[in-house]
């Protein structure tokens, strides 16, 4: 995983290992996207995520324009299947339609996903820069900390934590985002750890630089990447994790949808409402999917040591 | 009522088998295993379901009228007496019939299961159903004198209350040191039953397995037919309906509310048989009518009411009158039961002998709730129905305040989820603004007893032939923080007279009492401490091949003995 | 070794009790008690629920209370006079429920002193209850990884020899199909197809239904297994099959390949004598953290397949407030997780002689 050896002549200043580093940096990065253009199955993964993600963030704004409320009920209309005029995926046993709660839901599902494995990764970034750089004393209790927690099978705490807090979308981001940040932060301390005694830290340390300057200035880009690839992963583990909360019941609770109680509400109704078992599972399945394959991809066209 | 009428299908024209020959009956269990076999400290279904074939009564029920009758099917009670100031009741023991090592049933097996019960050292949910007991003597081995505080008509059902235990094992492996029950390894092993089975073993997470007692004396065939009986843990609803239609289950007994209609066209085919009968619980909707930000207990140390506040919205019984006009029944049924429920109008129940067919349930008529409110002072300040109105007069709120509120309650109930989300539409539609705060149902029954809440959806049943258990609900007695059933804080001081008068009426003259019922049944209905949403139609199936299925109202399993398949295999 | 093993289980101490302590806290923090969950009957009165809240301890403060789960009760409410009364209490009450009379002397010795406590709901011992249920686990646990990493290892191998190749796509996707679809769903999907609708495979449970007490060795009833075992494989089979692969990539790049290469050696020998040798290092550690996820996993396969095992219960315990069981198994899984990593560590030392434990 280590980069190649800086050249000699980057020792003559910090300016110039810098320069170097950021070239070095961009290069990684020219190639990596050369790598993923060619890289199809990803491309394809990029695309329909994104289009997903879009319907997401914009569906007040879509079935705003559709004039379809996501939580209006209609007793007498239950289970109308897919394909119903005016209902384009059909609706669910109270007469609430599927099409508009499936892009409500993929807000909540998306988001939480997203904003979990940010918050672990910014959380994990913070200490793990901070424990590889300092070591010491810090280190050794981030380490105590983090190998207790991991010790605890994640799930366990999750439905802990879950019957304590009585989790919406934001406290459960939080909860994951509180369990996550361990995985993050071994990562980055390992990264940092190869970077501390690169040359141009120890010379931009040498030039009275700030600790704090060369952790954020000088280390955290450096490890960006893997930051990219760890969020790519974390994401789509967090939707399936928030789906397995919303089948032991300690989810977020209805009305608000995410993909994980739809599905697990319409487990019983599967004979009545095929499609309401179907449509959930599918958005989930192909989101995780499509997120796994992004990260493989990602990692593969970025990954410095691998040769074309 | 319509509802009540018993579907059974013609099981197929098979013979009945001989003593122990019939294949197992297996029964499905979901939600825990059993957690106790001791008739004493049984405090869940699973449990009980088990001690119900293993264990018999102090006191039976006729399968076919619900009433308490000597000598019953099961039960050690062959005949009682009354004395003449109706306090106390004279009980004689069968001797035709002993538990399963041999031993006649005694006087001992009634008063040791007593004395343990009040004793305080056992974990033991009946303490409460014998507090009106003042003494129960066994003067000679087949009577038991059971004394009560005061004459009641409700001494029989507390008397069967009290579960018979073989006293002679249970005097050798604990004598008087009854706290030594509680983790006896006898709980999950019991040696010594009597009843149609016998304990055979439990393993944890799979199964129970009681075998057939061929020396059961009440047998309807003179012999059991069933080599024995199984109890399966099941992972859900969804699966037990999978494995009962794949033949591996020989009941189900109450099939869930969404494959209802499926199961129906089955048994209307022939292939399976079904019995329908009404639920013995409501789904309901507590109002808090004190103040929910200062819960206070109903009455202090000497028994005298306590101020507790009012709440600002439902302290005023127009308000929660007009809450009741603004539902529809239909609808809720249509979207949320399956078509399956019913309305109510008060706690007493259809199936109950004390039901009055005089109070009916509140009419769904938005335009009268829409006048109550006005007149209630919450007024549609801005002409627009489907915004929350405000107060402007009305009798505890502040003017400006809006007509909002949050209604509490539990989570991983598809029909509770469904019929919440419609009535919060439908009250929309008159001014209300309810929010849902659906929590775990351990979150939720914290808030329920501490009476922190605005309103609260919870389901659940009581005996429907015993309306005294309604005292804990709807009197102060129950109105305490943390612990008590009268969650709304509801006084009325003439409901819980009635409640008492009805349960002393001289020589407990049934028609007595249900006129009293009956005006109790109507205070709750226009008070409406508690909105009795719906109550459903259970419906139990089994085996298209098993012979002798034959529910009565009030019995499922009254002839189980009897029942009767071929073993495959 | 010996050393290396014993530091680090001593190091463990500290961990095992910081993770007791927070597992308490959050537990006790949690809305709702034991009482609720085990007396919710309007037929049971007030004062009866609050004799159980005493006579459980659970309306102590936490601290008292994990006091009581660490080092027993025994020492806090005595009898010092033999009555059999209790006279003396420290950090207790002597009558905890305010009846007037003194609750009975503590009987609980705490779990340093090898005492785990009754659980609430079986009244049973804890270790019995937890006991029982772990041959089932293990059972499935063993099963999964056993299938997850041959599975998962050859797909990673095959898909970085090939890579960029149709294979190589196909077997990227397919590794980590089933697991991109949640678990309780698939496993129900799979009970109504291969259960219910084609008959093929038992759809609950871990052994036949019989009227004795016998379930018969694991090789009798291999068709109980397969659903769930297939379920919890398939995080593994994903996990194994992309971590091969980048750890073979990796290897690519080395020089002994290049000279195994430059030697002339055919190409399948250098993939996969020199190649996957080497790949597979990294993988021992992955087995830690498998173990720990299998644990995880364990509890949403076996409430669906309602297999006996430990996970079941903890769910189970956790939603009854069960608190001494929930903090047997939090112990538990604590220890596997710990014993867990500490073999991977040392598998890691004994497969590269280059790494030294120290």
């Amino acid at each position: 995983m280590t980069t190649a050896a800086p050249s000699p002549s980057a020792r003559l200043s910090v300016i110039d290992l810098e320069l170097s580093a950021r070239r070095r940096r961009e290069s990684l990065m020219a190639r990596g996207l050369r790598r993923l253009r060619r890289d199809r199955l990803t491309l394809v993964a990029l695309s329909i995520l994104f289009i997903l993600a879009m319907l997401s963030v914009f569906a007040p704004v879509i079935t705003g324009a559709m004039g379809i409320d996501p939580n209006a009920t209609n007793p007498t209309q239950g289970f109308l299947p897919i394909g119903s005029p005016g209902n384009l995926l059909g609706t669910d046993k109270i007469g609430r339609d599927q099409f508009a709660r499936i892009l409500h839901a993929g807000r909540v599902s998306l988001g939480i996903g997203f904003f979990g494995a940010l918050f672990s990764l910014t959380i994990g970034t913070t200490f793990g820069v901070m424990a590889g750089y300092w070591g010491g004393a810090f280190d050794d209790i981030m380490n105590w900390i983090i190998t207790t927690l991991d010790s605890i099978p994640s799930l366990f705490i999750l439905v802990i934590l879950s019957s304590a807090l009585r989790p919406s979308a934001e406290v459960l981001i939080l909860i994951v985002s509180l369990i996550g940040w361990t995985g993050a932060t071994r990562l980055m301390r390992g990264q940092t750890l190869k970077l501390k005694n690169m040359d141009y830290i120890l010379s931009a340390r040498a030039m009275g630089a700030s600790a704090l300057r060369i952790m954020f200035v000088h280390i955290v880009p450096n490890i960006f990447s893997y930051t990219a690839l760890a969020l790519a992963g974390g994401i789509g583990g967090l939707i399936l994790t928030e789906s397995g909360l919303s089948f032991l019941g300690l989810g977020v609770q209805p009305p608000t949808a995410t993909w994980g109680n739809m599905l697990t509400d319409a487990q019983q109704m599967f004979r009545r409402g095929p499609h309401l078992v179907f449509v959930p599972g599918l958005m989930i399945f192909v989101t995780v999917l499509c997120l796994y394959i992004i990260g493989d991809g990602l990692r593969d066209a970025f990954d410095p040591k691998t040769e074309d | 009522m319509l509802l009540l009428t018993a579907l059974v299908m013609p099981a197929s024209a098979q013979e009945t088998l001989g003593a122990g020959e019939g294949a197992p009956i297996i029964y499905p269990n979901f939600g825990g295993d059993p957690t106790t076999f001791n008739p004493l400290l049984v405090n869940d279904g699973g449990s009980s379901a088990v001690v119900a074939r293993i264990f018999p009564a102090f006191i039976g029920i006729d399968p076919f009228t619900g009433a308490f009758v000597p000598g019953a099917a099961g039960a050690i009670a062959s005949d009682w007496t009354i004395s003449e100031d109706g306090r106390t009741y004279t009980f004689t023991i069968r001797d035709d019939w002993t538990w399963s090592d041999g031993t006649p049933f005694t006087s001992m097996d009634i008063k040791y299961a007593y004395d343990a019960i009040v004793s305080g050292q056992i974990n033991t949910p009946l303490a409460s159903a014998v507090v009106t007991v003042e003494s129960v003597e066994a003067p000679d081995p087949k009577t038991v004198v059971i004394t009560f505080v005061a004459p009641t008509c409700t001494a029989i059902n507390v008397a069967s209350s009290i579960p018979p235990i073989p006293s002679h094992v249970f005097t050798e492996l604990f004598g008087t040191d009854y706290a030594q029950m509680n983790d006896s390894p006898w709980n999950l092993a019991p040696t010594v039953t009597a009843d149609a089975f016998d304990f055979g073993n439990f393993r944890p997470g799979e199964q129970v397995t009681l075998v057939a007692n061929q020396n059961y004396a009440d047998a309807q065939l003179g012999y059991v037919v069933p080599q024995g009986w199984i109890m399966r843990m099941l992972a859900s609803q969804t699966v037990e309906v999978e494995e009962f239609l794949a033949g591996n289950l020989t009941i189900i007994p109450s099939v869930p509310e969404d494959r209802q209609a499926e199961l129906e066209a089955l048994a209307d085919a022939g292939e399976i048989q079904m019995h329908k009968g009404p639920s013995a619980g409501w789904q309901f909707l507590s109002f808090n009518l004190a103040d929910p930000t200062n819960p206070r207990n109903g009455l202090d140390a000497d028994g005298s009411p306590i101020d507790q506040g009012n709440h600002p919205i439902f302290g005023d019984v127009r308000v929660r009158q007009a809450f009741a006009m603004s539902i529809d029944h239909a609808a809720l049924n249509a979207g949320a039961f399956a078509g399956t429920g019913f309305p109510v109008a008060g706690p007493i129940l259809p199936q109950s002998w004390a039901y009055p067919d005089s109070v009916q349930p509140w009419p769904y008529d938005p335009e009268a709730a829409a006048a109550l409110l006005d007149e209630a002072g919450w007024i549609d300040h801005d002409n627009n129905p489907a915004t929350p109105r405000i107060a402007q007069g009305a009798l505890y709120a502040d003017d400006g305040t809006r007509l909002s509120f949050t209604l509490t309650t539990f989570s991983g109930n598809p029909s509770v989820d469904a019929s919440t989300l419609i009535m919060q539409d439908q009250l929309r539609a008159t001014g209300f603004d309810m929010q849902l705060e659906i929590i775990e149902f351990q979150a939720m029954v914290e808030k329920f007893l501490n009476q922190e809440f605005d309103a609260a959806v919870l389901f659940f049943g009581l005996d429907p032939q015993n309306p005294d258990e309604f005292t804990d609900l709807f009197t102060p007695a129950g109105d305490v923080v943390g612990a008590g059933f009268n969650v709304s804080s509801y006084n009325n001081p003439r409901a819980t007279e009635l409640l008492e008068l009805a349960r002393t009426v001289p020589d407990c003259d049934t028609e007595v009492r249900k006129a009293y019922y009956e005006e109790f049944q109507q205070i709750i209905h226009d008070d409406l401490p508690w909105f009795f949403i719906n109550v459903s139609i259970v419906p139990s199936v089994a085996r298209g091949d098993l012979v002798n299925f034959a529910p009565t109202e009030y019995s499922l399993y009254w002839n189980i003995d009897a029942w009767s398949y071929q073993l495959t295999r | 070794m010996v050393k290396y093993v014993v530091r680090r289980l001593l190091q463990s101490i500290p961990i095992l009790f910081g993770i007791t302590l927070l597992s308490y806290l959050l537990m006790t923090a949690a809305p709702g008690g034991p009482v609720a969950a085990l007396a919710f009957d309007p037929r049971i009165s007030a004062a009866e629920r609050q004799r159980l809240e005493a006579r459980l301890g659970v309306n102590d403060p936490w601290l008292v209370q994990y006091l009581r789960w660490l080092i027993g009760d025994d020492w806090m409410r005595r009898d010092t006079d033999g009555d059999g009364i209790a006279d003396t209490a420290i950090l207790i009450p002597l009558d905890a429920n305010g009846d007037g009379v003194p609750e009975p002397p503590g009987e609980r010795r705490g779990v340093l002193r090898g005492d785990f406590g009754i659980s609430f709901t079986h009244r049973r011992p804890v270790l019995d209850v937890l006991f029982e249920r772990v041959p089932a686990t293990l059972e499935l646990s063993i099963s999964a990884l056993l299938i997850g990493a041959s599975v998962g290892i050859t797909i990673g191998v095959l898909a970085a020899v090939r890579r960029g190749s149709i294979f190589d796509n196909l077997t990227r996707v397919l590794a980590v199909v089933f697991d991109a679809i949640p678990g309780f769903w698939l496993g129900l999907m799979l009970i109504l197809l291969l259960g219910s609708q084609l008959g093929l495979l038992p759809m609950q449970g871990r052994c036949r239904v019989t009227m004795d007490d016998s379930c018969p060795p694991v090789y009798q009833r291999i068709e109980y297994l397969i659903l769930p075992t297939f379920i919890l494989s398939t995080g593994l089979i994903a996990g194994y099959s992309r971590f091969t692969r980048a750890s073979m990539l990796d290897v690519m790049g080395e020089d002994y390949m290049r000279t195994a290469r430059a030697k002339g050696l055919r190409e399948r020998v250098v993939w996969f004598k020199h190649g996957a040798r080497n790949a597979l290092i990294p993988i021992a550690t992955f087995l830690g953290p498998a173990l720990t996820g299998l644990l995880g996993g364990a509890v949403i396969t076996e409430t669906v397949f309602s297999w006996p095992g430990v996970g079941r219960e903890a769910i189970a315990a956790v939603s009854q407030r069960n608190y001494p069981v929930v903090m047997a198994v939090t112990v538990y899984a604590a220890l596997a997780t710990i014993i867990g990593y500490l073999i991977s560590d040392i598998l890691y030392g004994i497969i590269d002689p280059r790494i030294r434990l120290e």
